[in-house]
Formats: structure tokens, C-alpha cells, sequence
């Protein structure tokens, strides 16, 4: 089954056909009549009930407006006069539509955050991406596609992927263009300053439309890399990207089975993709209709993970390795020790139960736990074929696992993350600072009345030395506010050195990138 | 709304013929060698071989293609009879070229009573292809009959397909972007 084609009129014409070979489209579910497993306007009255009870769920809160706008944030503390430029964040906002609150997490339309930072004047915006999917949905008051995780009543056809972009993952600043990123579509482009959405970003008309996740790899020279899933031709797509934004190289690798693939990471000869085996498969649905992209994978606990080693240089070379099934979202940072060692650590829980059920059941108001996921380690050695994984931190829950962005592919020497000590809310409370080549760590713990998101590495310059700040944003349940808070890395456990205020609150989000003025 | 009108058997089967001598050349090249430009009327070109039988319960088929948004290129449109027709790129009924304008219409006449389905594809450089992306996307706009979607990717043939029988058919097509 195809797109339109062009009749055939000679035996080669029909090898050319492209369209045959089923790489149609980067998510891939079935037609046929949705039924949604929970009504969203149940989900609505559900979670409403349930956000009276528990406080901490104001972080899975709808937003409440299109745009925010602070011009200037009540600060305390010293905000250095040397931080210049922007913290921008991407997350899931918008959980309903009308009466309809969404089934998943993920499938929440993406909010852009910036915080406008010179030194203690802070200025802070929001706005939505205005996505196809935001701007039909809105205009028609309910959702009428079917979403990542969530089953509309009777959804409209879609034609691609980018139909469900709901740009709601990351950013991207690059060759001077600020994009909101999803994983299995195109990025957006967005205005630095007031975050309006300006088009869909198109680096080549050969990769128009084409699958660009949320976790490119940009090393300090601005060479891009990233890749992007296709789950019904089994191929996982890869971007070569020069620092002026222009496509240098794209290859199509086999991936079979295929998943959802959330990051990677990249050395200076490799790229380093992890495929957790939560299969894509489409035709394994246990009797009931398909509605939605996540529905269509399984856990196959048995399976191994797969571990692609791809040469830069070369796409078509790839060294395939194997690990036990794990469920991997974000790794920190790969480089190459001096034997040529791949080395990296990344977030690994036993199973994607956090995926499939919690992040489901919290649009219902429910916390469920699910296995949490721990700091480990890998060393690939790609001489003798090998690769080992050891649990690097193993007294406690890690995720969002980052380095700053002037060590990308090279050797790091901080990784910094979100970590779990007696939390209150189920979720992450602290913030880590570790030296992976000794253990050595650091954390301050937020108190109870915050839930802290992703935080940034945000480098000093040369001028002023190389130890970096911590930037981290924070939810205020007590106030109900959003929080900014500024640390220096070399006292991370002495608390923030200065903070910042939002007026209101919004819903915890995702993934940040700070873009020094 | 100017209407072009084809017989789809007599023309088919010409084109037909005609189309088995270009075995070797690229499609791009077979489009334009057959049917140069500028041919009288908006019908450019009819190929396919099979709708040759003559019956007494037939019908007109009308096509109007709607969103046309760029006069360069072809609108290139295919009758199916099967599904196995849209999958492959196989016509055994019809397959008509017309320049492209927005609602452009084209008629096929006497068509046997039956099951039939339509793509269309704006060609809008001209290469005689639907352009797609890296991962096979089409770049290019499309369309099947009764303006049926897929859910990420094409439609199915059930929700392609409608019936023909002794009544004219005309199928209103808007081009998907």
C-alpha cells in the first residue's frame, strides 16, 4: 500500500519506487475506528478531584493561558552580573482540550519557556508551539488526531507524523535559530526573544518532514548529529548537520526490532545508539483496535538491548553489540578513553513501566511508582566487540543526566542530574553533581514544597574561570509559583545562590538549553 | 470549469502500446517522450491496457481535482480497479496526465460497472515521480478518492474505494499538502 504513484512504465522505474518499500511514515499506526479506554472528559473531572487532594499534582496542570509574560522577576540572592542569555525550556502543557483531558503525559502540546537573564533582571515568557496539531485542535475546541499515548473520539486521518507534532520535548539553538523539538517529526521554529512560532524547520528539501528527536548532539565546533526513528520500515534515520544549519550527510540504518528511541550520544569517531526492546509491533495488539503510537509496542523483557556503533565517517559501517533489556531515556555524554574505549553513563530502569502505566495514570491524578532508573555506566570496546554496563549509583534514583555542552564527545568531568532522596512527591528532589571517574558527588536537596526539573551546566567563560553555575528551574506547590534558582557547582551543597520568582505556576516540563547572550 | 473528456478504453489501449517500447528509459524521460507538451486539450495522456471490454452497464467516472495550489507541473491520476492496483504500480485501468490548475476535472467514460479507486499526485517539477523526503514521505501533494487519510500513511483501500455502477460518478478530490 502506497502513496499515489506514477504508473508504471518500465521494470526500473518501479525498483525506483521509493513509496513500495513502506517507508511511509515515521510513526506508523493502523486506520480504523478509535475507541478511547477512558473518556478524556473523565479523565478531566478525575483529575481535578485528585489535584485537590495532593498539592504536588499542580505539576500535571493544564496551563492555564496561551502566553506569560513577566518583564521582570522578583529576584533574591546575587545574581552575577556576568550571566547574560537565555534559559529556554520545552514541556508538556496544554493536558486538555474542552472537555477532554489527554491519556498520556507526552501527549501534552509544548510549551516554550525563556528566562531573559542579565545578570538580576530576569525576564520570563511563555507561549505555546503553535504546531498544525495546536492550531486545528484549538480552532475546533477538541482533539480530533490521535496522539502518542492518547485516543481521541473519533480522530481525523493523518498524513504524516508531523500532523501529531506537538513539539513538546526539547530546544535547540543552532546556527542562530531556536527550534522546539519533538522526537518523530519536524522541529519548529520559534523567535528567540518573544518565542512566537515562526515555521516548520526544513534543513533540506530531501528531509522535509523527516524524523529529528529531541536530543541532537551538538559538539563545541557546531557539527550537528542526531537521528530519527522509523518504526514501520524498521530504519533509523541519521543527520550530519554543519555549524551553518545546512545538511552535510543523512543515511537510513536497519534497526530490526525497532523502538522508540529517545537519545543518543556521539564520540569523536562514533555515534552510540541504544534500542531498549520495547518492540514496535504494530500487529501485536492482544484482540483489541490500536489507538494510539505507544499502544503498538510491547516489552520484551527477555530480549536484549541492541547497541549500534556507527561510524561517523561512514553510516553504512555499523558495529552491532548487545546488552541486557533495560528501558534507557537519556544518557550523559559519550567520549574515548586512551585504549579507544567508547565510554558513557545513562539513566536505566528495568523496565519502561514509567512510560506505559505512571505517566498515564498521573492525567487521572494517580501516582503509580514504576521501577526506578539508576545511574550506570558503559564501556564499549569496539576492537574486541564487547560492552559492559556497571550500576554507577546505585543507592538511589537518577535521571536527566547532563554535561555542559562544551564537552560533547570529549572527556567530562562533571555530570550533573536529578536525584532521589526521601522524596515527598514520588519523584525527584535533588540536585547531583558527580565526577564519574572517582564517584565523587555533591547534591543539594530541594525542600519539600519544590519539585526541581532538568538543570543546565551554564559555563562562566574564560574570562572568569571554568567552574560553571548550576541553572535549574523548580515548582513551587506552596506558593504556586515557578522558582529559578542559580548555584555555584563548586558549593552545589550549600544551597542556591540566588533565585528568581514567577507570578504563576506552570506544569512541569521537560528538557532545557541555556544560549549565553 | 472546463471539462476534459477521454475514452478510456480506445485511448488506453493506444498509450498502452506505446508505453511497452520505452522498457529501459526512465520514467521522467517515457512521460515526456510519449506526450510532448502542450498536446491539444488538458487530457496529456492516457496509458494502461484493460479497459478494453465493452458493457452495457457502464458509467462515466468525473474527477475533480480541488487545492491545486501551483499551475507548474502535472496533475497525474490513476484509476485503480484493485487494491493490488495501489499497492503496485500497475495500471490496468486508467491513468490520465492534466495540467495542473485548481479544479481541474477530467471525465473517463464507459467505464464497466465495479469497484474502483483514484490517486492523485500533483508533479509539481515535473520529473514524472511523487517526490518523497529521506525516509519516503511524499514532498509533493496527494490525494486518493473520497479524500480518504490514512493514520500515519496511506489510506486503505477500504476507505479508498466507491462503486460504479449504471449511475455517473464524480469523485470531488482536494490535494493533501
Amino acid at each position: 500500500m502506497g502513496y499515489p504513484q506514477a504508473p508504471r512504465l518500465s521494470r526500473r522505474a518501479a525498483l525506483q519506487g521509493v513509496l513500495a518499500t513502506g517507508l511511509a511514515s515515521p510513526l506508523g499506526a493502523p486506520a480504523g475506528a478509535a475507541t478511547a479506554p477512558r473518556a478524556g472528559s473523565d479523565l478531566k473531572t478525575q483529575f481535578a478531584e485528585a489535584l485537590g487532594r495532593d498539592p504536588y499534582l499542580l505539576a500535571y496542570r493544564s496551563a492555564e493561558r496561551p502566553v506569560y509574560r513577566a518583564r521582570r522577576l522578583r529576584t533574591r540572592g546575587r545574581w552575577p552580573n556576568e550571566l547574560r542569555g537565555s534559559l529556554y525550556r520545552n514541556g508538556p502543557a496544554r493536558h486538555e482540550i474542552g472537555d477532554f483531558r489527554y491519556q498520556h503525559w507526552f501527549d501534552g502540546d509544548g510549551m516554550l519557556q525563556a528566562f531573559h537573564v542579565d545578570g538580576g533582571r530576569i525576564e520570563h515568557r511563555a507561549r505555546f508551539v503553535e504546531t498544525h496539531k495546536y492550531v486545528k485542535e484549538k480552532a475546533a475546541g477538541r482533539p480530533i488526531y490521535a496522539g502518542f499515548g492518547t485516543a481521541p473520539p473519533e480522530p481525523v486521518g493523518v498524513t504524516s507524523a508531523d500532523d501529531l507534532n506537538v513539539a513538546n520535548i526539547s530546544v535547540l539553538h543552532h546556527n542562530e535559530t531556536l527550534f522546539a523539538l519533538w522526537e518523530a517529526g519536524s522541529p519548529w521554529r520559534v523567535d528567540a526573544r518573544t518565542l512566537e512560532t515562526q515555521r516548520v524547520g526544513v534543513f533540506s528539501e530531501e528531509t522535509r518532514g523527516a524524523p529529528f528527536s529531541a536530543h541532537p548532539r551538538v559538539e563545541p565546533d557546531g557539527q550537528l548529529w542526531n537521528f530519527g526513528y522509523v518504526s514501520p520500515a524498521k530504519k533509523i534515520l541519521l543527520w550530519h548537520l554543519g555549524p551553518d544549519g545546512r545538511v552535510r550527510r543523512t543515511g537510513l540504518i536497519d534497526c530490526d526490532p525497532i523502538s522508540m528511541v529517545h537519545d543518543f550520544v556521539v564520540t569523536e569517531r562514533f555515534l552510540v545508539l541504544v534500542i531498549c526492546p520495547l518492540h514496535y509491533e504494530p500487529t501485536a495488539t492482544d484482540g483489541a483496535p490500536p489507538t494510539n503510537f505507544l499502544d503498538l509496542h510491547r516489552w520484551r523483557g527477555e530480549d536484549p538491548t541492541q547497541v549500534l556503533v556507527v561510524d561517523k565517517n561512514d553510516f553504512s559501517k555499523v558495529q552491532r553489540l548487545e546488552l541486557p533489556a533495560q528501558w534507557i531515556f537519556h544518557f550523559s555524554n559519550a567520549w574515548e578513553d586512551s585504549a579507544g574505549v567508547i565510554r558513557f553513563e545513562a539513566a536505566s530502569a528495568a523496565d519502561p513501566a514509567v512510560l506505559q502505566t505512571t505517566f498515564r495514570d498521573i492525567m487521572a491524578g494517580r501516582v503509580t511508582p514504576a521501577a526506578a532508573s539508576r545511574l550506570s555506566s558503559y564501556r564499549i570496546d569496539t576492537r574486541r566487540g564487547r560492552v559492559d554496563q556497571t550500576v554507577l549509583r546505585p543507592q538511589g534514583a537518577a535521571e536527566f543526566p547532563i554535561v555542559s555542552p562544551d564537552v560533547v564527545g570529549r572527556r567530562h568531568r562533571r555530570l550533573l542530574m536529578l536525584t532521589e532522596r526521601r522524596s515527598p512527591h514520588s519523584g525527584l528532589n535533588q540536585v547531583t553533581l558527580l565526577d564519574p571517574s572517582t564517584a565523587d558527588e555533591r547534591s543539594y536537596r530541594y525542600p519539600d514544597h519544590l519539585i526541581p526539573e532538568e538543570h543546565l551546566l551554564v559555563g562562566r567563560g574564560k574570562t572568569t574561570g571554568d567552574e560553571p553555575w548550576i541553572l535549574g528551574t523548580a515548582l513551587n506547590v506552596r506558593r504556586r509559583r515557578g522558582e529559578l534558582f542559580l548555584f555555584d557547582a563548586r558549593a552545589l551543597d550549600a544551597g542556591p545562590v540566588a533565585s528568581a520568582s514567577l507570578p504563576y505556576a506552570l506544569p512541569v516540563g521537560l528538557h532545557a538549553k541555556f544560549v549565553a547572550a | 470549469m472546463e471539462n476534459s473528456t477521454a475514452n478510456a478504453a480506445r485511448t488506453a489501449a493506444h498509450a498502452g502500446n506505446r508505453g511497452q517500447t520505452g522498457q529501459t528509459g526512465k520514467t521522467t524521460k517515457l512521460w515526456r517522450g510519449l506526450w510532448p507538451q502542450g498536446l491539444a486539450g488538458q487530457v496529456l495522456l492516457i496509458a494502461g491496457a484493460a479497459l478494453l471490454a465493452s458493457r452495457a452497464d457502464a458509467a462515466d467516472l468525473t474527477i475533480a481535482v480541488n487545492d491545486v495550489r501551483d499551475t507548474s507541473g502535472q496533475i497525474m491520476l490513476r484509476l485503480l480497479a484493485s487494491e493490488a492496483e495501489m499497492a503496485g504500480r500497475d495500471s490496468q485501468a486508467a491513468a490520465v496526465m492534466l495540467q495542473a490548475r485548481d479544479g481541474v476535472r477530467v471525465t473517463l467514460h464507459d467505464l464497466p460497472a465495479g469497484t474502483y479507486g483514484v490517486q492523485v499526485m500533483h508533479d509539481v517539477n515535473g520529473n514524472g515521480e511523487l517526490d518523497t523526503n529521506v525516509v519516503g514521505m511524499p514532498r509533493e501533494p496527494w490525494a486518493f478518492s473520497n479524500n480518504a487519510k490514512g493514520r500515519l500513511g496511506p489510506p486503505k483501500w477500504k476507505d479508498v474505494s466507491f462503486e460504479i455502477g449504471d449511475q455517473n460518478v464524480t469523485q470531488a478530490i482536494s490535494l493533501n499538502h
